[in-house]
């Protein structure tokens, strides 16, 4: 069975979107990772910071049904 | 010397007179220059329990051996002395271009004591000091007060000098600098304005001498080269939106303050961010002397309701007017931020009194005929009305004056005021960023996240990440990090350059960077130990004031609302700040004893027994 997951993209990276909104869902296999979600949306390495569930999250992470994905640009300084 | 001047300049506002104290070349090498130097001149000159606005408690204005060196972001200055908002020390930084022309005169340092018994302001033009009448400036706004001084001096001169708000000694008044700039939390202004010191005006041909140019210019190249190389494929968020790019970060992380403090997600985030404050707002962008970022803003608003022109707003300024009012109108937000820059005041301290209050009217523990007009979450009016009232003592705008705790505390409820040693915090939720946590309630200046910034290792992954919702290991980081800042501060750079680019890229952070700048510009012969035990010096040096000034553990504290109440939305959901045991572990880490007051063997350690 698949699993669905929320993609929000913000800032530059809404260039990576499929379509015309900046929010979309997934389906993907069961086990995939965040970095296979890069791949899909072909996202350059480097220039964002991602969220699982609001927690920055590495490549590797495995995904689970309705997870959140944010993804956001390099931040600097506040 | 080299790097730094050499001198200090003593001003006496009671006589009138001004004169010249050599700095030692060991309390130079040992307390840096800026915040170090500040805090080594305050001990040495005032009782820590003194009142902050008796004539006794001296207005300290200090740059750093690499101000105006042409470092990049060495441009900054810092303003010391005992604060009204807190009763503990300020150290309140500000760049622009007036520490570097103030440098240029030839003083490190500036000491204000006693008080004038008439409004005056001081000429400083390269070394020649003097006071003069500012009756004819008592009531401008910074703005009008640096146009008519510029008239009168020297049009090439630059200005730091207090609004209305510090004349009437709002309790956090800032000192404004080349009119957009602020030297902005504390109160720092008051206590100028309780002096009756209008304005500083400084004007400086010296150059500023340095031990090996050939060994600085090649490190400023090796550096900078790096900075641009890194930067040319995606430009720093700093410089695209500003600071106030960190909304997108906050809310995603769930610490974007909201509601006075009650959750840390906005839904109208997106109204309040860099990104709409670029499309919107912006004109172009400013730098710092010697600053290859450009994070500043100068901004338009044609919106009648709200017209104006200035610079910012900054990231604390949109949290603390914008989510935290629930004010998602980034056209008010940015005039209320313009008006407290024209009577000069800290727009974080003023936004979170003003969200303070809205729930004190939202709880029925204030009335709306008691503001004297309506005070809803949300009303973008109100905001800039009582900023104005504020910074003018006016109507309940008085009441305001006096910072949220006092506020709360008068209308029975304290625990609503988001406070450290009564200032008000900065914008990140410490329920989601555990550290940030620590941080406010360990500084020394009260709620504060430019003592030792956690949102670099908790959020922005600089330079390693740390899950931000743990507690465990983080004392130590944080110390690092306090440590790191102090030496920042002191050598009069900016924290936004030199945590990226002159520390070391793990989390012990040692400042490898700022040793070679030092080195090249002092020729002090700094080693990396010597270094960092200067900004451990600094660190405890601050706590020995804050000691005998009375604060403890007890001090070191956060509101209920972060420790005690879960977060109710975002990621950080169900948390609670660890405070208590995140404590435990600190005052272990800097050698302090349960009660956070430094044990011996560490002032012994850092000469300070």
């Amino acid at each position: 069975m698949h699993i669905m997951v929320k993609v929000k993209l913000y800032g530059d990276l809404k260039k990576y979107a499929p379509g015309d909104h900046n929010q979309f869902s997934m389906s993907l296999e069961p086990g995939a990772t965040l970095g296979c979600v890069c791949r899909m949306l072909s996202m350059q390495k480097g220039d964002h910071v991602s969220l699982i569930n609001g927690r920055r999250s590495e490549q590797d992470e495995k995904l689970a049904d309705r997870d959140t994905l944010v993804f956001i640009p390099q931040i600097s300084g506040g | 010397m080299n790097g730094w001047m050499g001198k200090i300049l003593r001003v006496d506002l009671t006589s009138g007179a001004c004169s010249v104290q050599p700095m030692k070349t060991s309390v130079a090498k040992d307390y840096i220059g800026g915040r170090g130097l500040g805090i080594y001149l305050l001990n040495q000159e005032v009782d820590p329990t003194c009142d902050a606005f008796s004539a006794e408690n001296p207005l300290i204005m200090a740059t750093g051996p690499l101000t105006g060196t042409g470092a990049p972001t060495g441009a900054r200055y810092m303003v010391m002395t005992k604060s009204p908002l807190t009763g503990a020390i300020t150290c309140s930084n500000s760049g622009g271009i007036f520490p570097t022309e103030f440098k240029r005169t030839g003083y490190d340092a500036i000491v204000f004591a006693g008080r004038s018994e008439k409004p005056v302001y001081l000429w400083l033009e390269q070394e020649k000091a003097e006071l003069r009448a500012a009756d004819h400036l008592w009531g401008k706004n910074t703005h009008q007060t640096t146009d008519m001084l510029l008239a009168k001096t020297d049009a090439k001169a630059k200005v730091a000098c207090i609004g209305p708000a510090g004349e009437k000694r709002v309790l956090f008044a800032s000192i404004m600098n080349d009119k957009h700039r602020a030297a902005g939390r504390s109160g720092v202004g008051a206590v100028m304005g309780s002096k009756n010191l209008k304005a500083v005006v400084v004007k400086g041909k010296g150059r500023i001498p340095l031990a090996d140019p050939d060994r600085f210019k090649a490190f400023n190249k090796q550096i900078l080269g790096t900075f641009k190389e890194g930067v040319k494929e995606t430009p720093l968020g700093l410089t695209v939106n500003g600071t106030a790019g960190v909304v997108m970060a906050t809310h995603n992380f769930g610490v974007l303050p909201t509601k006075n403090w009650q959750q840390g997600t906005f839904d109208g985030w997106e109204k309040i961010h860099g990104e709409e404050l670029t499309r919107r707002f912006l004109k172009k962008n400013s730098a710092c002397y010697g600053c290859p970022i450009g994070c500043g803003r100068k901004t338009q608003v044609d919106d009648p309701r709200f017209a104006g022109e200035g610079e910012g707003p900054e990231y604390e300024t949109v949290y603390a007017m914008g989510s935290n009012c629930m004010v998602d109108d980034l056209a008010a937000i940015t005039k209320a931020n313009y008006i407290c820059n024209e009577l000069g005041m800290d727009t974080i301290t003023m936004g979170a009194t003003i969200a303070c209050a809205m729930e004190l009217v939202d709880c029925g523990y204030l009335s709306e005929e008691q503001v004297g007009r309506s005070l809803q979450w949300g009303d973008a009016e109100a905001l800039v009305e009582l900023t104005r009232m504020t910074g003018n003592r006016e109507g309940f705008g008085d009441l305001l004056a006096e910072g949220s705790y006092r506020l709360a505390d008068r209308y029975g409820h304290p625990e609503l005021a988001p406070v450290s040693k009564k200032q008000e915090f900065p914008g990140y939720e410490p329920r989601g960023s555990q550290a940030m946590g620590l941080a406010y309630a360990t500084s020394p200046i009260g709620g504060s996240h430019m003592r030792g910034d956690p949102a670099y290792f908790e959020l922005f992954g600089v330079p390693e990440s740390m899950d931000p919702h743990q507690w465990e290991g983080k004392a130590k980081v944080t110390k690092a990090f306090q440590d790191l800042s102090a030496i920042i501060d002191s050598a009069g750079l900016c924290i936004f350059f030199a945590v990226r680019n002159l520390a070391a890229k793990d989390l012990g952070v040692a400042p490898v960077g700022i040793l070679e700048y030092l080195n090249a510009a002092t020729g002090a012969d700094y080693t990396l130990d010597e270094l960092m035990q200067a900004g451990e010096r600094i660190i405890n040096a601050e706590r020995l004031f804050l000691t005998k000034a009375g604060f403890s553990r007890k001090d070191d504290s956060l509101p209920k609302r972060l420790t005690e109440t879960p977060a109710p939305t975002g990621p950080a959901k169900g948390l609670v700040c660890q405070l208590d045991k995140m404590l435990d572990d600190y005052y272990k880490v800097q050698g302090w004893t349960d009660d956070g007051i430094p044990k011996k063997e560490i002032l012994q350690k850092l000469g300070l027994a």
